[in-house]
């Protein structure tokens, strides 16, 4: 039994959607956690995106078929850096600890090596940086509509190795936008800061919107970065793509990820 | 930073057919989105840079495509076709993917501030009730457009394997619309327009093989029964490695020929290497 942890990165908006009426002003939610309510992409994606319709042998043997269950296990892809607009630097990757704990968990029972750097607690009102930061304005990192106390230097160990295994060569670009904000703000950007993109349905000859044709639906933003893990003793080929697309919303530029690094 | 977004994205998708288009006159697409200003634009959600939805341009290419009259099974590549509860139809997605177009690094200070100003706003307030006139008080509403001359790249593709065609068709549609029809909001005040770049169409089999046609014509004709084993020689020779399809109405022409002349006899081992070269 192998086992690899594989990590994503958003290039578009990412739609994988409910398929479900959320009963609030959005029309076509993404799909969340059910505990945390962090953005996710189902396995199920991946998985149907990887196979592509393929119903040979082969991919029967790694992706399974009624007669037997599948060589390869793919995880849910989970948010670890999720973007949220700053005043400085144009955008901040925010993680919090509940996401790096959880994964160092899952990492650990799973027989890989977890993070070595330790993993602070920030305050409600406090964004832990890097000795190197972007996002800084006046000694606050100012975040969509919250504004936090800058804490640069409290966390250089955690952004340097999270950026090399994650990011690799890219390391830097990461490095000088990370933040590690509370558990509750996190949450907080988790399900008010994703991208809601109005749609509309045009009459073609009036040009104006024909009734029922306005819906607003939910994106997880363009840069988010997800984590996963892919288990089983074959077929990990698959998995070597430098990008896929995924997701709803396909045909109008939704859902391209491109594969980073990797590795354990 | 947008810049090493715009690489890694372009990398990305390589393979695709790209457009260039650069605004000719003011854009103002999204001015329905919330904004701190009156009016919106439509900026990407993580950069901020003005940039034209995947949705905008594959919606302007199916009135592009009521324009052309295609025809619905083309219709149903390029832009899908919704389920039909009625007839219990499932629909299906379109086979081509519009991407975003993004804004070119090298457009520099791509905004400009724009001003649109209601001049009757009772008239319009009360939908007709109340007269429009001269003594209205003009109330300008500031909001910022895309100025002309900023240039865009828009990619499209097509997932399935050798079906070029349809997305180099789909560009073409879209450059037309673009330049003609206009993109975004007040295209009716001269809003939205584009010049084009299209990317080069390779060229089709079919149209291979009619040049070369053309290049042999006169060659052809000129096949006379003294230096006719000669020219055999010289065209079996050059049509050897050439795709069946490109090479069919070359051999055509010189069987004809051939025949006009009444000299075709398929015992003949040049006549017969030319039938078993059209056979193929």
């Amino acid at each position: 039994m192998q086992v690899k942890m594989i990590f994503w990165q958003a290039l578009t908006p990412v739609h994988p959607g409910t398929g479900q009426d959320s009963s609030s002003v959005i029309d076509l939610p993404v799909a969340r956690e059910a505990a945390t309510k962090f953005p996710v992409i189902p396995a199920s994606s991946l998985k149907g995106v990887l196979r592509d319709g393929r119903e040979d042998e082969g991919a029967n043997r790694i992706f399974g078929s009624l007669e037997k269950a599948a060589e390869l296990t793919l995880t849910d892809a989970r948010v670890l850096f999720l973007p949220v607009r700053s005043y400085a630097g144009t955008f901040a990757f925010l993680t919090c600890p509940l996401v790096l704990e959880r994964l160092g968990r899952d990492q650990k029972a799973l027989g890989l090596p977890g993070l070595q750097a330790p993993i602070p607690t920030p305050q409600q009102t406090e964004a832990l940086l890097p000795q190197e930061s972007e996002i800084v304005h006046n000694g606050q990192v100012i975040l969509e509509d919250i504004d936090l106390t800058a804490k640069p230097g409290a966390v250089n160990d955690l952004a340097k190795e999270l950026g090399q295994r994650v990011f690799g060569p890219e390391a830097a670009y990461f490095q000088k936008r990370f933040a590690l904000v509370s558990n509750d703000v996190f949450s907080y950007f988790c399900e008010t800061a994703l991208e809601i993109i109005a749609r509309v349905r045009l009459n073609s000859d009036s040009k104006t919107v024909e009734r029922g044709g306005l819906w607003y639906e939910e994106a997880i933003p363009a840069e988010t970065v997800f984590s996963s893990f892919a288990i089983g003793t074959d077929g990990f080929e698959e998995l070597d793509r430098s990008f896929i697309q995924l997701g709803g919303q396909a045909s109008v530029g939704r859902g391209l990820l491109r594969r980073l690094g990797g590795g354990v | 930073m947008y810049e090493e977004a715009y690489k890694r994205w372009k990398a990305t998708l390589e393979d695709a057919i790209w457009l260039e288009a650069t605004t000719r006159a003011p854009l103002a697409i999204g001015l329905g989105n919330s904004s701190p200003l009156e009016n919106g634009l439509a900026l990407h959600h993580t950069y901020g840079v003005p940039y034209l939805p995947g949705s905008a341009l594959k919606g302007l290419l199916r009135r592009a495509a009521a324009r052309y009259g295609l025809s619905e099974p083309e219709k149903e590549v390029l832009l899908g076709e919704g389920p039909d509860p009625k007839q219990k139809k499932p629909g299906n997605a379109a086979y081509l993917v519009y991407w975003d177009g993004w804004l070119h690094p090298d457009s520099k200070s791509p905004f400009q501030k724009d001003v649109i100003t209601v001049h009757h706003p009772d008239y319009y307030g009360t939908r007709g009730k109340a007269w429009p006139t001269d003594f209205d008080d003009p109330n300008p509403v500031a909001f910022l457009s895309v100025r002309p001359g900023v240039k865009f790249h828009i990619p499209i593709t097509c997932p399935a394997e050798n079906a070029q065609d349809w997305p180099h068709k789909a560009a073409e549609l879209l450059a037309w619309a673009l330049e003609h029809l206009g993109l975004g909001g007040k295209t009716n005040a001269g809003y939205g327009y584009f010049a084009v770049k299209l990317p080069e169409r390779p060229k089709g089999d079919r149209e291979q093989a009619l040049e070369l046609l053309e290049s042999y014509r006169a060659r052809i004709e000129k096949i006379k029964p003294r230096n006719e084993r000669q020219e055999l020689d010289f065209f079996l020779r050059e049509l050897a490695d050439k795709p069946p399809t490109v090479r069919k109405p070359v051999l055509e022409a010189i069987k004809k020929h051939l025949q006009d002349w009444k000299i075709w006899n398929p015992g003949n081992p040049q006549h017969a290497r030319i039938q078993e070269l059209l056979d193929i």
